[in-house]
């Protein structure tokens, strides 16, 4: 039986107000703290604090089980301005030496909204901060899959990490399997795993490995409507352990077994899907340079979050085409109302450099269109 | 399947969304092969069109409103019926105030809503039971209140199940205000019924609360909307932007919410124009407070449009508005998506049930609505999107569907009375948006 490599992720996103066109100019809080502070508290309460517990447990109990956990930016952040308990609670989980710290870009950012240097700044930015609040320092990439995957290889790789396990989320071929090592740098055989979400019934499998991703957030609140709890991730990895399987963190699996074929260079499709994404995008995109040059570090930050995948996610139309009843109610009420904060923050962000005196105003806010 | 149906308005006699839906209504019908009576207070056309015939009951020149003058408060006689629309004495002094201003223009359809109308109501129901013991039918279906009492002198001579279908109540028409005698009709109406047949769900909520009609006897039947009407044309380039609003100038219909904002929006776009097609009793306090605001200039009072005039509008517009407090469903929205118009809709609609692709407002949030105005007059990816996807849902909507559900409704009580027509009752569907809302 091949080995199991776990990645557990856990992500909370910065969350954009509603912010109208009359806030332009009047605020410049586009962030809903209490609405953060809330989701958190609510995810602690029905998953990251059982969850911690019960892989506190199984650490203690197996002394072969090993995992990697990818705590997000965003949530690193959440987690210490309102939770500070569950800090604690993943920085024991690391401090044991069995659970693998990964490392993403900081704002959890799409990074084909994005330069390379900012892809750059924000990895080496998060594993600075993974590295002051939970006492690791990580070496292995772990986020969603970016828009050329050897480029970004080459970034990593320049920041110092040593491999990427890559969600298998979107901007991935389909047929891409899941089960060998790959090298995603022609020069230097930069290993690379994608990860296969959830967990699959059938352990047992040929293929070098089966690497796991089960996102903690969504995995624990989704299944608690259908009664199904995170004991059934307890019970899944009881039984694999029970039946002998090895687990391995992606180090560990980076140094046992090389890379076997290339990755491609390039991911299937975009994640931008509509003209609401592609617009919001480019007008961000527009704001880099001035921002940058700027350096005005409130504004950097709110740019930073801006960045973040989650944005761009909520202008999904797809959501609109039926109009059975939504399960989980969010921020916004359509991705019409997610689009038009959006260009109002942004409209919000460029009045704000203008008036720091640094360029002239462009017109990537609310000009006529 | 026959259908002794009830009607007040009907094309080219129509004031607002009730005519439109009850022609909508008939036409699905009609294409699932179902057979309909019609009675209706006048009608200009004789001409029976295959299954359908339009009987006419207040025919004779004397119960034309336009033809008496009578000065509000009217007297009525009560007339001999068992139906007991007030208690009982030989004279009742009913004040009724209208609910529609007749229209100013010649042009416009005459009006079914004359000082006359509880008289006309009245009347029309004591035809009621006439025409039910001369027509032959398995179902009776009653559109709103001015129909109800007619629908339920059917269904008390005749014995068959009666569906009153609800396209409106006081409250939407007038709030807490609302006239007494036109609850009272709706009460009975609502009471009397086999079944209730909702134009949204918001309507069935309002129904269970403020008329205590059981959920059980609730069924949701969302309006539609024909394909192939409607004309989409791209905006022209360099034409001041537009933005409509279509309805009643009633309190209900929010036309104050629509001159706060325009104000607001015309701050920042100077040259931006709105138009107001409609009349109604709020029409001097908003040309009041169009001028108190400074922006006659920016506002264009149209007066009650029908269909050429109204669809031009239409397809002209850059964003439909309909700021309402309370509004069952809201037909012009579905008119306006058709033309590829982006909607802006209150909470409180109907229609917002049966389309996504609309922009949302809490009817007093003035700013909100503003704000939703400016973004899509300034925003082309959101123009573009709300107009192409919009236009792309309402096209797959259709009044036959409607039928259908009204048809599931008809077998339904048919069968609860034992009696099986030759057609096999399909079973009710089981689509989200036709599901009664759950009780808080």
């Amino acid at each position: 039986m091949n080995p199991i490599c776990l990645c557990l992720t856990a992500h909370e996103p910065h969350r954009l107000r509603p912010y109208n066109y009359f806030d332009v100019g009047r605020r410049h809080d586009y962030w809903d703290a209490e609405s953060m502070r809330r989701r958190l508290a609510t995810a602690e309460r029905l998953v990251y604090e059982p969850a911690t517990a019960k892989l506190a447990g199984l650490l203690d109990q197996h002394p072969a089980f090993a995992f990697s956990l990818a705590i997000s930016g965003p949530l690193l952040d959440q987690l210490a301005a309102f939770a500070p308990k569950l800090l604690a609670a993943f920085r024991s989980l690391v401090e044991t030496g069995r659970a693998e710290l990964l490392c993403a870009t900081s704002h959890h950012c799409l990074s084909w909204a994005v330069s390379a240097s900012q892809v750059e700044k924000q990895l080496r930015l998060q594993r600075e901060r993974l590295r002051r609040a939970l006492g690791r320092e990580p070496t292995i990439f772990g986020g969603e899959g970016p828009r050329e995957t050897q480029a970004f290889a080459a970034i990593a790789e320049a920041v110092g990490l040593t491999g990427m396990l890559l969600e298998s989320g979107p901007t991935l071929p389909d047929d891409l399997s899941r089960r060998h090592v790959y090298s995603a740098s022609s020069r230097s055989h930069f290993p690379t795993m994608v990860t296969t979400p959830g967990l699959p019934e059938d352990i047992a499998r040929d293929g070098d490995i089966l690497c796991l991703a089960v996102d903690l957030s969504t995995e624990g609140l989704r299944r608690r409507r259908n009664r199904v709890t995170l004991s059934h991730l307890e019970e899944w990895l009881r039984t694999a352990l029970s039946r002998g399987i090895e687990f391995l963190t992606p180090s560990e699996a980076f140094s046992r077994l090389p890379p076997t074929r290339a990755l491609p260079a390039k991911a299937a499709r975009s994640p931008i899907a509509n003209e609401l994404q592609q617009d919001a995008l480019d007008r961000l995109a527009a704001l880099e340079s001035r921002i940058m040059a700027a350096g005005a570090l409130p504004m950097v930050e709110d740019f930073r979050r801006l960045t973040g995948s989650d944005h761009f996610g909520e202008m999904t139309l797809r959501a609109t085409e039926s109009t059975a009843q939504e399960s989980e109610p969010e921020t916004f009420d359509s991705p019409y109302e997610a689009y038009m904060s959006f260009r109002h923050v942004l409209s919000d962000l460029d009045r704000r450099l203008s008036l720091s005196g640094l360029q002239p105003a462009l017109s990537a806010g609310s000009a006529p269109a | 399947m026959r259908v002794l149906m009830f009607g007040w308005e009907f094309p080219p006699q129509i004031s607002g969304g009730l005519g439109v839906a009850c022609e909508g209504l008939v036409r699905g019908l009609l294409q699932t092969g179902t057979e309909i009576a019609l009675v209706l207070p006048r009608h200009p056309f004789r001409k029976p069109t295959g299954r359908l015939r339009i009987v006419e009951s207040l025919v004779e020149p004397s119960a034309s409103p336009t033809a008496r003058p009578a000065p509000p408060p009217v007297k009525i006689r009560r007339i001999e019926t068992r139906l007991k629309p007030y208690p009982d004495s030989g004279v009742e002094t009913v004040t009724f105030e209208t609910e529609v201003v007749p229209p100013p223009s010649t042009e416009a359809p005459p009006p079914n809503y004359g000082p006359n109308l509880a008289t006309d109501v009245l009347r029309y129901a004591e035809r009621a039971a006439a025409i039910a013991r001369r027509e032959r039918f398995d179902v009776i279906h009653a559109h709103d209140w001015m129909t109800f009492l007619a629908g339920l002198e059917a269904r008390r001579v005749s014995g068959k199940p009666l569906v009153v279908h609800v396209h409106a109540t006081e409250f939407d028409r007038a709030g807490i205000e609302g006239n007494p005698f036109v609850r009272d009709v709706e009460r009975q109406g609502l009471a009397g019924a086999d079944r209730v047949i909702a134009v949204s769900r918001y309507t069935a909520s309002l129904l269970a609360k403020n008329y205590a009609v059981p959920r059980r006897r609730i069924r949701v039947v969302h309006n539609a909307i024909d394909p192939g009407q409607g004309s989409w044309a791209d905006r022209v380039a360099g034409e001041e932007p537009l933005v409509l609003f279509a309805g009643r100038v009633t309190r209900q219909k929010g036309p104050d919410y629509f001159v706060e904002a325009a104000a607001r929006v015309a701050r920042e776009i100077p040259n931006v124009r709105f138009a107001v097609a409609g009349s109604g009793d709020r029409l001097p306090a908003m040309r009041e407070r169009v001028r108190a605001l400074g922006l006659r200039r920016n506002i264009l009072f149209t007066g009650f449009l029908a269909a050429p005039d109204l669809d031009r509008l239409y397809a002209r517009a850059d964003v439909y508005v309909m700021p309402s407090i309370s509004e069952p469903f809201g037909l012009t929205a579905l008119e306006a998506l058709q033309h590829g118009t982006p909607v802006i809709v209150s909470r409180s609609a109907g229609v917002s049930e049966v389309v996504r692709n609309v922009l949302r407002v809490d009817f007093g949030n003035v700013e909100d609505l503003a704000s939703k105005i400016l973004s899509v007059l300034l925003f082309a990816p959101l123009r573009r999107s709300l107009s192409s996807r919009g236009r792309r849902e309402v096209l797959r909507l259709s009044w036959r569907e409607s039928a259908q559900r009204c048809l599931a409704v008809y077998r339904e009580l048919l069968h609860e009375k034992g009696i099986v027509l030759p057609a096999s009752a399909p079973r009710r569907a089981q689509d989200p948006r036709h599901a009664l809302p759950s009780r808080p």
